[in-house]
């Protein structure tokens, strides 16, 4: 761990955040400015305000003491504070963007994510065409292989919907829609299997000409 | 809910990639912190490193919050 932090094992450090006392506020105080430094940099790329950055942190450090019992202990407290709050901003973050679209329905949802698949990779006309079939055959049994709730979520994530607003809007949470999709993955894979698009296909489709 | 031509070449791709057992964001929350302090210090990572790329493919909330990790520990602040 860099030098500005003073050293302190994993125990003495949960011993602290859990704890009252002098000695326990001076190494609470250590650990917010260093995950404030750190934060200051994860979040760099989304181009806040100083005082959204310090909301942003304050709600995250309270979240860091609030989870310390998911600590597991195979990292440095401090580097797993820094992905908590990390994680805490980020779907604060995302929360509040959603919000300033006006809850608009899922299916309206423009995706605003820049998505590393599609794209403009070029294919030649024989493979072109059986992209073409096996993309008509994956469309027609999104509709008739999913359950409703399946489709939707796939469907709201594809378009760049939150994980968490899909959750709060389907009252549910974001493990649960992880699993939502991921079977929905999983059906997809399976019904195209049974038609003789096998993954091995899928790949070769997916890779246009002259990737790796 | 129509889906558009992008979207379907979008999942076809993440149908390309599925696994049986994947991990959810929470499980790749909590592999993290040791994932970052092992890439830091240049140490072996082949048990966690397919779990790790494989979920930053599927998952572009994880992924954006790894990127920032990242360039946290790139610029040594952890």
């Amino acid at each position: 761990m860099p030098g500005i932090l003073p050293k302190h094992s994993n125990s003495e450090w949960i011993a602290a955040l859990s704890g009252e006392g002098a000695a326990c506020a001076q190494m609470l105080s250590a650990l917010e400015v260093y995950v404030r430094r750190a934060l200051a940099v994860t979040l760099r790329r989304r181009a806040l305000l100083a005082e959204e950055l310090d909301d942003l942190i304050q709600e995250s450090f309270s979240q860091i003491l609030a989870n310390l019992h998911t600590f597991r202990g195979d990292s440095a407290v401090p580097t797993w504070a820094v992905a908590v709050a990390t994680r805490v901003a980020f779907t604060e973050l995302r929360r509040r963007d959603q919000r300033a679209k006006k809850h608009v329905p899922f299916e309206q949802a423009q995706d605003d994510a820049t998505s590393e698949f599609g794209g403009s990779r070029e294919f030649s006309p024989e493979v072109s065409f059986q992209r073409k079939t096996v993309l008509e055959a994956l469309e027609s049994e999104i509709e008739t292989a999913l359950t409703p709730k399946q489709r939707i979520a796939t469907l709201a994530l594809l378009r760049g919907v939150p994980t968490i607003e899909i959750a709060e809007r389907t009252g549910s949470n974001q493990n649960a829609v992880y699993k939502l999709v991921h079977d929905a993955r999983l059906r997809l894979r399976e019904v195209l299997e049974r038609r003789g698009i096998t993954v091995d296909v899928i790949t070769d489709l997916s890779i246009g000409e002259g990737q790796p | 809910m129509k889906i558009t031509a992008e979207e379907l070449a979008t999942l076809l791709e993440l149908l390309g990639i599925t696994e049986d057992h994947e991990v959810n964001c929470e499980e790749f929350l909590s592999l993290l912190p040791g994932y970052l302090e092992r890439l830091r210090d240049k140490q072996e990572l082949a048990r966690e490193h397919r779990i790790v790329k494989q979920h930053l493919t599927i998952c572009p909330e994880c992924r954006e919050e790894y990127e920032g990790l990242k360039d946290a520990v790139d610029e040594g602040l952890l």
